[in-house]
């Protein structure tokens, strides 16, 4: 890793700034609100933990962010800032030339698996850098063999198949993929879920690393509260689409704002501390016609009658909260 | 043969042939090889490893799904080994198996009633009785009131509610033995405990011996009272489970414990101090111990020469390392 790279890099303020950001979808029921009204910051080199059950949006947050949405889109709008530049305005070739992994680039769910079976592995990783001839191929072959050094590949690798590599090692190459082009923000969609534990640990090990070294911004996308500590800064907690909590890790972790967020971390059985786990009865509304006020009313053991109407996002400390306990700050 | 006891396997090998060339022998997956355990009536035991390490195909020969190459079963008092898969009938009808993917598992084009009555069809059970087992069974996982779920196909249902019928499924005929295959790992964690309550209050009311197979040691100790970890199919620790959380001595459970975090904000700076690696390939498995390779212990001439046998350093530990001898 060369100084030359760190060194360019904006280190004050917001690296990522989404206002109201809306993603819904069509389907046969009706329009789903995958993504309703998200805003949040993100400064440089911070890492962020986007937790939440399946079906809670998580992914399709990372998608709106990144712009990679299926056909059936019915709305998507917001504002996105990505290192300075409004990026919603962007044309989507200049959005794909510009932002789509040279800024931000995403390690999406089960990618070991997705790797192509008949090109070498290393031809795989250098491509982002041979499209639009961003760089000769010796560059990009080079730039691959670095890049193999930081994920902790051996460099003979790059001129081997997929199917000659472990899982662990694939799923090594995928994160190189995700760094190759320098990007400012990595979103890691549940990088290490389909992995052995130990091999979990190793991997997190080297994206720990990495992050120190290069200075990155990650967006951790994951269903599993224990391993989202392993890399967060801040997390955000989704519910039905909405971001419900925005807190620091030293919160969330001991102590959550939102009942949600609490019953969540209530439920995550621990190795070490003697603690019954608790479940949440009942089951996340539809997001086609989810109700008025709160999302989470129903379940919620502190409901009254406020939670009809659906509560803003309060302020409490440094964390957001979007519960009317606490109207009062 | 003792009488509290319900399943008795001793050295069990399952081997998988490799495609053969002609007369050329390529060779065997050793997906269990040497694995040796007991299980009494009414007891819950955890078997705890990663991908690959053959805890599925161990239960699928349990359950007479595949032939075994070698060794004992002994399944209430019966003798398994040397029976061919359609022989084990008999066993399959006195253990309940929850599998892995609920929606997998059902019949998409079934209903509840159709799903739930198919294995005492097969069974022959009495059909006066079926309605009231049905019911019965429904109102034990709590899928109620009964008449409202009896019609409903599986697509209908949430994740927890069709783990619910599975679980249904696995208790209908009463079995004596129910497997589970990683039974919550695609559900979200707050239905998960939920449906481990479940299978706890299900087995204490049935007297039921449970085989609980998980790759999260975070969720045994909600479970069972042993634990049985497997590597690169050898089981190379047996015991109580807070044995394994206080006091684990096989170097690969300690690198489990060690790689499992438990949700801290402290995670975000510490590095976890684990063998590098993956599990060896079962084909050509390494001399002597298999974790040896990894192992930060490794004894050499000793630990990659010879295969560990089965020491007891406190009295029921079992422990398959020379670190005891």
């Amino acid at each position: 890793m060369s100084d030359s790279r760190k060194g360019l890099r904006a280190t004050q303020g917001a690296v990522l700034d989404t206002e109201d950001l809306y993603l819904y979808f069509r389907a046969s029921s009706g329009v789903v609100r995958a993504v309703d009204n998200v805003s949040f910051k993100l400064n440089y080199g911070r890492s962020l933990a986007i937790v939440g059950e399946s079906g809670c949006g998580k992914t399709s947050l990372a998608r709106a962010i990144l712009r990679v949405l299926p056909r059936n889109v019915d709305t998507y709008k917001g504002r996105v800032v990505v290192d300075g530049d409004d990026v919603m305005k962007f044309s989507e070739e200049r959005f794909r030339q510009e932002v789509r992994w040279s800024k931000i680039s995403m390690v999406t769910q089960a990618a070991m698996n997705s790797l192509n079976p008949v090109l070498k592995v290393g031809y795989q990783v250098a491509e982002p850098l041979l499209l639009d001839n961003r760089a000769s191929k010796q560059e990009a072959m080079a730039r691959a063999a670095e890049t193999f050094g930081i994920v902790g590949i051996p460099e003979a690798f790059l001129e081997r198949y997929a199917f000659e590599l472990s899982g662990g090692m694939r799923q090594r190459a995928i994160i190189a993929m995700a760094l190759i082009a320098n990007p400012l923000i990595v979103i890691l969609d549940e990088p290490t879920s389909a992995l052995d534990t130990l091999t979990q640990a190793n991997i997190m090990n080297a994206l720990k690393k990495i992050k120190k070294d290069l200075q990155l911004t990650y967006i951790f996308i994951t269903h599993d509260i224990a391993t989202s500590s392993e890399l967060a800064d801040e997390v955000i907690c989704m519910y039905a689409g909405q971001m419900v909590e925005h807190s620091k890790t030293d919160r969330f972790y001991r102590e959550p704002l939102h009942p949600y967020a609490r019953m969540l971390m209530a439920s995550v059985p621990t190795l070490r501390v003697d603690k019954k786990p608790q479940f949440i009865s009942g089951q996340p509304p539809s997001l086609v016609s989810p109700p008025q006020g709160c999302r989470f009313a129903d379940r919620c053991p502190k409901r009254f009658d406020r939670c009809q109407e659906e509560p803003p996002l309060f302020t409490h400390g440094d964390g957001l909260v979007k519960c009317w306990l606490y109207e009062r700050g | 043969m003792q009488d509290d006891l319900l399943l008795s396997i001793k050295d069990l090998r399952t081997w998988f042939e490799l495609k053969r060339w002609g007369f050329l022998h390529a060779g065997f997956v050793r997906a269990v090889d040497g694995v040796s355990f007991q299980l009494g009536r009414g007891e819950a035991v955890t078997v705890v490893g990663e991908s690959g390490s053959g805890k599925t195909t161990l239960v699928r020969t349990i359950l007479g799904l595949v032939r075994l190459t070698g060794g004992d079963i002994v399944f209430d008092g019966r003798k398994m080994s040397g029976q061919k898969p359609e022989d084990l009938a008999w066993v399959r009808s006195h253990v309940g198996f929850v599998q892995q993917d609920p929606y997998g598992a059902l019949a998409p084009f079934m209903n509840v009633r159709r799903i739930l009555r198919e294995p005492l069809v097969i069974n022959n059970v009495d059909e006066a009785e079926h309605e009231k087992r049905i019911r019965d069974v429904l109102e034990e996982v709590r899928l109620i009131p009964a008449d409202d779920f009896l019609s409903k196909f599986p697509h209908m249902l949430s994740g927890g509610q069709q783990q619910r019928l599975v679980i249904a499924r696995a208790i209908i005929l009463r079995p004596k033995l129910i497997v589970a295959d990683e039974p919550v790992s695609m559900l979200d964690a707050s239905v998960r405990v939920e449906i481990l309550e479940l299978m706890r209050k299900v087995q204490a009311s049935h007297n039921l011996s449970v085989i609980y197979i998980t790759h999260d040691l975070s969720s045994v100790r909600y479970f069972s009272e042993r634990v049985f970890v497997m590597y690169a199919a050898k089981m190379v620790e047996k015991t109580e489970v807070n044995e394994v959380v206080h006091n684990p001595l096989h170097p690969y459970t300690q690198a489990l414990l060690t790689a499992i975090p438990d949700p801290e904000p402290e995670n975000a700076d510490k590095f976890r101090d684990v063998p590098p690696g993956e599990p060896p390939n079962l084909i050509n498995p390494p001399t002597g111990c298999r974790f040896h390779p990894r192992c930060p212990h490794m004894i050499k001439g000793l630990c990659d020469v010879e295969d560990p046998p089965e020491f007891e350093p406190t009295p029921g530990h079992f422990v398959q390392c020379w670190l005891y001898k």
